[in-house]
């Protein structure tokens, strides 16, 4: 069964909690299995690339920084270039997001938490893996 | 009776007193141009011909008086005879110009630096009244050649010529040939580097009495790649010296004098531009007179800035030189040596002592100091004496007692970095302690204050200002110094004032500091709902936003579940509700906390102080939405701190939970508790309610379990976050009425 690597940067535990618990029965029922690491800040971005993700998904507040500084980092780096990354938030517009995610060449997409697009963004990304 | 017995001197006396004293071909070059600056020179011409090809030569012409036959004959080729020394050289001219400069180089063995340079020399030299041109043809390697040959019967060859170079009028040329070693461009920059460390860096360039030329044809060319202004790396042209014009401005630099009678120094500190204090001291160094000191501190900015102007760095240039009448006395200031033992005083002591590497300076010997004079052997400094231990003992000598005062000031004052350019209030007040120090001294006769001492003193300690006016007095008292009295009679009633002044403060500073105290705990949670900034609701926004799509994806978890068939035990399905009901109870209190939290929340863990939280929360966020009929009491231990890591969401949701339980129970009153006690916390929660009955009692924190309309989750959550907290909550049974629970971290 493929598996399917999630990244995710995310400062609310509840939050991923509720989030896996949401898509592994759907990803499951397609045949593919579930990874997910979590962090609550950038501090350790070199060795969380170490976990070759399919798919980063960064919060845009994360408390002390915000989630840019994380995307800035990856962008360009060699190791991300097999990895597709969201930024979604809670609390921002959409069009704030896209603002922050064109200053990048990474190719970002943006998210926000409320409603299904980004629940349905995650698990389009997880089926691809099946080709 | 025995025929009397006379000295023979070796040819071998030549090198002796010739190559082996002159220590390097600089050397030998400056000793030349000190010979020519002597004979009242005004300019000097050193040309380097044919240096890449098969005769390379060196010809030192100056204008000075030039030499007669008997000059020539009597005083240049007798050895070690210095009319200089003796004083008969130029009885005629001392009456005129320059009789106020005593000479440079008085052994009389300078003439020998010619062989150090090379083996053949000829010498021509006119004087303005002759009509010829004396010339001594010299060929060193005559001395060499047999070593049992008698010095005074090698010969050298004269021959008088007439003129025939009208340009020459008088003066001296010396034509150096077969050379003894090879010059490059590098070497013929090193001399001019040299050379220009001879001419004193005090006087300027222009003001010097002479002006040395370097002519170098094999070199222009090259020398045309650069501009005018790259000083050092143009070898053609005159030699200067640049080093103090570069430092002036941005330097802390001392300058110290030994007055002309040797009665009196006088000190003066420099910050910068700023003059931070002249005074004016008996001297106890009774054999030293007419000598100054000027020692400029290189701090990394001085450094930085010294090598962008001068092309290298200050270490690679040198340190601290020494100018006998004049000029400069090797190998004082040469990197890498340290004759005046500044490293090695510096090694014993290394924080509180400058080394040569921090430092560059001079002290200058003027007449009336013959027992300081150079020795034998060039190169090799000062003869050492009890008036050399004067001047350089490194352990009281006069220069290391100027050096003191300025690492007094570098190190105490400055701490290494700080000026008073700057304005630093930390240096005012330590420069002011620096003035009592000194001021303190017997020996000081005159004290000439900075100009802005009175501001120094608002930023004083009143201990220092106090003792430096009243040293000041003294001093002033005793030398009936009328602008010095006038100074203390301001500085006294400054200091009163800023005396008065300060009281005055301290006072108002104590009634702000007790008023502070009583509103620092008004600051987490304001007392009324007023408008935020827009940052601090849209943070609070987000949140929401965080705990309904948290709901939303557990709500959509489960429905998938459910309509795939796909089981969820019990206890996935409390833990779930369990987890949306603290979602829901999150949003509550960001709703009530949106215009009030003066703080950002963050659902990360912070070390806040609780009692402060707690009681802020409860008194302005809870109190107010509390039903009318509903009171409550709130009592912290004063002047207690329990600094906790929390998610303040979080512990405002046990606060909630628990005053709805209370309002549940109908309650008529709240009282809560915070308490230290030893390294724990203890709140306790008490209220006045219908209470749990008895049997209830074990079950009161089981999921689901309610004895009212609530969810049964409330205390459940509560339970979860105080343990995940590192606290533990039970419930109080020994209470009659009511319900008492006691949390404790």
């Amino acid at each position: 069964m493929p598996l399917f690597k999630i990244l995710i940067y995310e400062d609310s535990d509840t939050y991923v909690e509720g989030l896996k618990f949401n898509i592994r029965p759907m990803l499951k029922a397609k045949g593919i299995d579930l990874k997910v690491l979590t962090r609550i800040n950038g501090d350790t971005l070199a060795e969380d690339m170490e976990f070759i993700p399919h798919l980063v998904i960064v919060d845009y507040d994360l408390g002390d920084i915000t989630g840019e500084e994380i995307i800035a980092v990856m962008n360009g780096d060699p190791q991300m270039n097999n990895s597709s990354i969201i930024l979604c938030s809670g609390g921002e517009s959409r069009d704030f997001l896209q603002s922050i995610a064109d200053k990048y060449e990474c190719g970002v997409a943006c998210y926000i938490k409320d409603g299904d697009e980004l629940a349905n963004a995650i698990l389009n990304k997880g089926l691809s893996l099946k080709g | 009776m025995h025929k009397p017995l006379k000295f023979k001197v070796s040819s071998a006396l030549k090198d002796i007193i010739g190559q082996d004293l002159i220590t390097d071909e600089f050397v030998a070059v400056f000793e030349l141009v000190k010979n020519a600056i002597d004979a009242h020179a005004s300019r000097i011409d050193i040309y380097f011909i044919d240096i890449y090809g098969q005769a390379p030569a060196i010809r030192i012409e100056d204008n000075g008086k030039g030499m007669s036959f008997s000059d020539l004959r009597d005083k240049w080729l007798f050895v070690a005879y210095s009319a200089k020394k003796e004083g008969t050289e130029d009885h005629d001219y001392r009456k005129n110009i320059y009789q106020n400069r005593p000479f440079a180089g008085a052994k009389g063995i300078g003439r020998f630096s010619c062989d150090k340079l090379g083996s053949s020399l000829l010498i021509e030299t006119k004087r303005l009244k002759d009509d010829v041109v004396h010339t001594l043809n010299i060929d060193w390697t005559k001395f060499e050649e047999d070593l049992r040959a008698e010095f005074i019967d090698v010969e050298v060859d004269y021959a008088p010529k007439k003129v025939s170079n009208d340009k020459f009028k008088k003066g001296t040329i010396l034509n150096i040939s077969e050379l003894r070693t090879n010059w490059d461009r590098e070497k013929l920059l090193r001399l001019k580097d040299s050379l220009a460390k001879l001419i004193n860096p005090i006087k300027g360039n222009e003001e010097n009495e002479f002006k040395i030329q370097l002519h170098v044809n094999d070199e222009l060319k090259k020398d045309s790649e650069y501009d005018e202004d790259e000083y050092f790396s143009i070898v053609n042209g005159p030699i200067k010296n640049f080093v103090f014009e570069t430092l002036d401005l941005k330097t802390t630099k001392i300058f110290s004098s030994i007055s002309s009678d040797g009665k009196y120094i006088d000190t003066i500190l420099y910050d910068g531009g700023t003059k931070i204090y002249q005074i004016k001291e008996v001297n106890h160094f009774r054999r030293l007179k007419n000598i100054d000191i000027t020692l400029y501190y290189l701090n990394r900015s001085a450094k930085m800035s010294f090598a962008k102007k001068m092309g290298l760095a200050s270490r690679l240039y040198g340190h601290i030189f020494l100018y006998n009448n004049g000029f400069r006395v090797f190998p004082f200031g040469e990197p890498y040596e340290d004759p005046l033992k500044v490293d090695l005083r510096k090694s014993r002591k290394t924080k509180s002592r400058l080394g040569t590497g921090e430092l560059i300076g001079q002290i200058e010997i003027f007449a009336g100091n013959p027992l300081l004079k150079e020795a034998s052997s060039r190169g090799n400094g000062l003869q050492k004496n009890e008036v050399y231990e004067q001047l350089a003992d490194y352990r009281q000598g006069y220069f290391i007692s100027v050096l003191e005062r300025l690492e007094k000031y570098v190190i105490e004052v400055q701490k290494w970095g700080l000026s008073i350019e700057d304005g630093d209030d930390t240096l005012k007040k330590d420069i002011t302690k620096l003035l009592a120090f000194i001021s303190n001294s017997k020996d000081i006769v005159e004290f000439d204050v900075p100009n802005d001492f009175l501001e120094l003193l608002d930023a004083s300690q009143a201990e220092s200002a106090e003792a430096v006016i009243g040293n000041l007095n003294k001093i002033a008292s005793a030398k009936g110094d009328k602008k010095l009295l006038k100074v203390v009679s301001q500085a006294t009633s400054k200091l009163k004032e800023i005396q008065e002044a300060r009281i005055e403060a301290e006072d108002i500073a104590a009634k702000a500091e007790a008023e502070l105290e009583e509103r620092v705990s008004e600051n987490l949670f304001l007392k009324s709902i007023k408008s935020k900034d827009l940052e601090e609701v849209i943070n609070l926004m987000h949140h929401i936003g965080v705990s309904t799509s948290t709901i939303q994806h557990y709500i959509k978890g489960i429905s998938f579940r459910i309509g795939n068939d796909i089981p969820i035990t019990n206890n996935e399905l409390k833990t779930i509700l369990g987890n949306i009901n603290n979602e829901v109870s999150k949003i509550y209190s960001i709703s009530r906390l949106a215009t009030k939290a003066n703080f950002k929340m963050s659902t990360k863990p912070t070390y806040i102080d609780v009692i402060d939280f707690l009681t802020e929360y409860l008194q302005n966020v809870v109190r107010p939405f509390l039903p009318s009929k509903l009171s409550m009491e709130v009592k912290a231990t004063p002047n207690v701190v329990f600094k906790h890591s929390f998610r303040p969401l979080e512990l405002t949701i046990v606060i909630d939970n628990l005053i709805n339980n209370s309002k549940k129970a109908n309650a008529k009153h709240i009282r809560v508790l915070l308490e230290k006690k030893g390294e724990k916390l203890q709140i306790i929660f008490k209220d006045d309610g219908i209470g749990i009955p008895i049997e209830n009692m074990d079950r009161v924190f089981d999921y689901g379990f309610t004895t009212t309309d609530g969810s049964g989750l409330g205390l459940t959550s509560v339970k979860d976050i105080i343990e995940k907290n590192g606290g533990s909550i039970i419930l109080n049974r020994k209470i009659k009425q009511g319900a008492e629970f006691i949390i404790t971290f």
